[in-house]
């Protein structure tokens, strides 16, 4: 196969199992080893399909040597044990993707905010870069738009200045005018090194990335949506300062670069003998517009979360946030009240009696998923899917984003029992593994308690979500009692574990806006 | 030989970027014919930029970057040079593009590099009257308004050149009417839409009286370059014709200007009804519907199919079909 820079495959990219009809498209006859305009030569190009060629083009031209590390499978892998140690390596069975491009990619699509983390010279800013390209930039333009943290930045570096002729001759602070940095109304905003930021230029910073808008001296800047790489050496967020909390919460995927393999030196010597820069070559049919990017979030956004894979993302998530032993009121056993009052956490722990430490994947972490936290999966596991083209998000899909999502957020307890395990050994510095073996053992434990078929709760809130409208007393008086039996059942001879707590919660929920209701039927 | 002051200046602008994707071509292969690419430059695409300049001042900067990225292509792919292939993109490039210079230098991509590429689709038809096509686009291509026009125009003369599978496109075609009557030979003054509903009515009546009563003989055994790996069966559905040959399955498309085949499912060609056996009568006749088709294969083994408006036969001694109207329009 023939490749350059500027060539983009002529064949789809992720072909489907679609059943042509055999009427002749006339559209193929102005198709050929020629680009032509998309638009001329077959309509209305599909998003997901130019978003397809832009990853395939970064991976095939601009990304010397790209890890396929996103493996799915339409058959059993090929697996191999390698050396004495028995690593497992696996020849995946369908397409898959290296997530070094595919995550910034569906940043971009989903206009979210991208951390590139890894040691210095990995390609992390010439990405960022070529991100500004697809979003229609000159690689010059996103070049000088790009914010480069230094211990010295202020402020006013980041968000712009006021004019000092005004400053002198204003009477008011509505007469000073600011003249804002050009990077604040670009769609594809790019932050270097984002923790050597100080801490009160980065809390302007927080501003802009959570709120959309830029303060300065009173007067506001709206910013256009935009999708947000940021690059640190430092994967722990380390650097010339901290990075504060809230700002690294921001964060919605944190992708790391991976080495490079020395197999592609050729590669690197080309680019070198020629002059060649991959942003110099992004070819025009990949670059998307303002309108592109609208359609595009809105697609995603369209697409489906089929019922059985929201269980198990709810399922998932519940494992997390109980603490037992730090509250007396049900509702307040959670690390997060462990966490805010500010006991000793090894202690506290150690007061933690009853549960499995090493089967309870709540043990494993010290917090719990944030609100925050969740949106994003969900967002990222349309994405993934959208850009798959499969139609609806699929276990797979959030298998394969929940990582980088909740990598840097769902922190884990490396005292945890389960770390010390020596097959778990790895797990404490290869947190993408760690997570994803997390989720795998949700699922694991799901189909072990066959929730898909057997979900009483599931079944009573599905239940309640037909409305209260027009139900008599008697009814609402039934379903109480049968609330109330679950939840004897439930509490009969278990440990209360995270789903458990959260079903518990749940049925607490519906008894209470049952018992609201038949307050109000009976005040009638 | 020495390009023009212009394609000079603008070459050396892009010099890096051109540059990097001759080298990465290079790279991947090893092959690619770089003589070849400064000859496109220097001819046709220089002369074609003289043109364009003149259509329009400031149009040489896009056109040299959409042409450059066409001639690595066309170079890639094999499609320039003396060959018959380069002969017939140098057609396009040097006979037909200067006159539609206002047009490509709009839109280089749309207009010259469309038409390269439908020139390319067409010439792997064997079926198709490439210098029929040629000619018609020489003489009518510059009529058209926009590249979205000039797309139509190509259609249209395609048919009208043998590509019968175009047939529907070409009388949907978005059009000035006066055009359309001129590129399927009708005469001057005609209605495109009462010629638009005989055409749907008569499957092989053309306007200039062209369809031929022996109708059309096609279908050439693999080893001469043809589809058929041995003589075909000959199958009816759909009120379409369907032939099948080694395991492979092409619907037979034919009308008053030409008839072509494509491939079919393996589906679809089961499903379809076998022909019947064929008499010849007076020793080398076909009887059609209102008269005697002259038929030069043996008696025996030849396959006889009839659709509502056509009627085709196959032999055993051949890996052609004759296609041809059950009466003439």
């Amino acid at each position: 196969m023939l490749k350059i820079f500027s060539a983009l495959s002529r064949s789809p990219t992720n072909p489907q199992a679609v059943r042509r009809p055999s009427v002749y498209d006339v559209a193929e006859l102005f198709e050929g080893p020629i680009s032509v305009s998309a638009d001329q030569a077959e309509g209305q190009a599909s998003l997901d399909e130019k978003l397809r060629q832009a990853y395939f083009w970064i991976v095939n031209h601009a990304i010397i040597s790209p890890h396929y590390d996103i493996e799915y499978n339409a058959a059993p892998p090929a697996a191999f044990a390698i050396g004495d140690s028995g690593t497992r390596l696996t020849l995946p069975s369908a397409q898959s993707y290296s997530s070094y491009v595919l995550l910034p990619l569906l940043t971009f699509a989903t206009r979210s905010k991208c951390l590139f983390v890894g040691g210095p010279g990995r390609g992390k800013t010439a990405s960022a870069i070529l991100m500004g390209i697809l979003a229609g930039y000159a690689p010059r333009e996103v070049r000088r738009a790009m914010q480069h943290g230094h211990p010295q930045m202020t402020i006013a570096d980041l968000l712009g200045n006021p004019l000092p002729a005004d400053l002198v001759g204003a009477q008011s602070m509505e007469e000073i005018r600011i003249a804002w940095r050009p990077w604040l109304s670009m769609r594809v905003k790019v932050i270097d090194e984002y923790n050597r930021i100080p801490t009160r230029t980065q809390s302007a910073l927080l501003t802009v990335m959570g709120d959309n808008y830029a303060e300065v001296l009173g007067h506001l800047y709206e910013c256009p949506d935009a999708a947000w790489y940021l690059t640190a050496n430092d994967d722990a967020g380390g650097g010339t300062y901290q990075v504060i909390e809230a700002l690294r919460d921001r964060i919605d995927v944190i992708v790391q670069a991976l080495s490079f393999n020395p197999r592609f030196l050729g590669e690197l010597l080309l680019r070198i003998e020629e002059n060649v820069k991959p942003e110099d070559m992004v070819p025009p049919e990949i670059v998307f517009t303002p309108e592109d990017l609208d359609r595009m979030t809105a697609e995603i956004r369209a697409i489906p979360v089929p019922e059985p894979v929201r269980r198990r993302i709810e399922f998932f998530a519940s494992q997390f946030e109980l603490f037992e032993g730090v509250g007396e009121q049900f509702e307040y056993m959670t690390k997060d009240t462990a966490r805010l009052s500010r006991i000793d956490w090894s202690q506290a722990v150690a007061a933690d009696q009853g549960r499995d430490r090493l089967k309870d994947l709540g043990c494993q972490t010290l917090n719990g998923l944030s609100v925050r936290n969740l949106m994003t999966l969900l967002k990222f596991a349309k994405a993934l899917s959208w850009f798959r083209g499969t139609g609806e998000v699929d276990l797979e899909d959030v298998r394969q984003v929940l990582p980088f999502v909740l990598n840097d957020k769902l922190h884990p307890d490396l005292d945890a029992p389960y770390f010390a395990l020596p097959q778990n050994a790895a797990y404490r510095a290869d947190r993408l593994s760690w997570l994803r073996e997390l989720f795998d053992t949700s699922n694991a434990e799901y189909d072990r308690l066959d929730l898909d078929r057997d979900d009483p709760v599931g079944a009573l809130s599905e239940e309640f979500e037909q409305g209260l409208h027009g139900l008599k007393a008697g009814v609402v008086r039934s379903r109480l009692t049968r609330i109330e039996r679950l939840v004897t059942e439930l509490g009969k001879g278990r440990k209360l574990y995270g789903p458990l707590y959260d079903d518990l919660l749940k049925l607490k929920y519906l008894h209470q806006r049952y018992t609201n209701y038949l307050l109000w039927l009976q005040s009638r | 030989m020495q390009v023009s002051p212009a394609l000079a200046q603008l070459l050396a602008d892009r010099r890096k970027a051109f540059n990097g994707k001759v080298a990465s071509l290079r790279s991947r292969n090893p092959g690619f014919d770089t003589a070849a690419l400064s000859a496109f430059l220097i001819d046709p695409l220089d002369p074609l930029l003289a043109r364009v300049l003149e259509a329009r001042s400031d149009g040489g900067a896009a056109f040299v970057d959409a042409g450059f990225d066409m001639a690595l292509a066309l170079v890639e792919h094999g499609w320039t040079g003396d060959g018959p292939r380069g002969m017939i993109i140098g057609h396009l490039w040097r006979e037909l593009a200067p006159a539609m210079a206002p047009m490509i230098a709009a839109n280089p991509r749309d207009t010259i590099g469309a038409l390269s590429n439908s020139a390319i689709k067409l010439a792997g038809i064997p079926e198709v009257r490439l210098a029929d096509w040629i000619a018609c686009l020489r003489q009518l291509g510059a009529s058209a308004a926009s590249p979205q026009e000039l797309r139509s125009v190509a259609i249209i003369a395609a048919w009208r050149s043998g590509a019968a599978h175009l047939r529907a496109a070409a009388l949907a075609a978005a059009i000035n009417p006066e055009l359309a009557c001129a590129l399927v030979g009708a005469a001057a003054g005609a209605d495109w839409s009462a010629l638009t509903e005989r055409f749907a009515a008569q499957r092989w009546w053309t306007p200039d009286g062209s369809t031929p009563a022996d109708g059309h003989r096609l279908g050439r055994f693999i080893g001469f370059g043809g589809d058929l790996a041995e003589p075909p069966q000959l199958s009816v559905i759909d009120d379409s014709f369907i032939l099948s040959s080694g395991g492979k399955h092409f619907m037979l498309e034919a009308d008053g200007f030409g008839a072509v085949l494509r491939q079919a499912g393996a589906d679809y060609a089961a499903a379809a009804k076998p022909a019947a056996p064929a008499r010849l009568i007076a020793g080398n006749q076909l009887r059609a519907d209102d008269r005697m088709v002259p038929c030069d294969w043996p008696a025996n083994g030849l396959m006889l199919a009839v659709t509502s408006d056509s009627m085709a036969v196959v032999s055993s001694h051949s890996h052609a079909v004759m296609v041809f109207p059950r009466a003439m329009p």
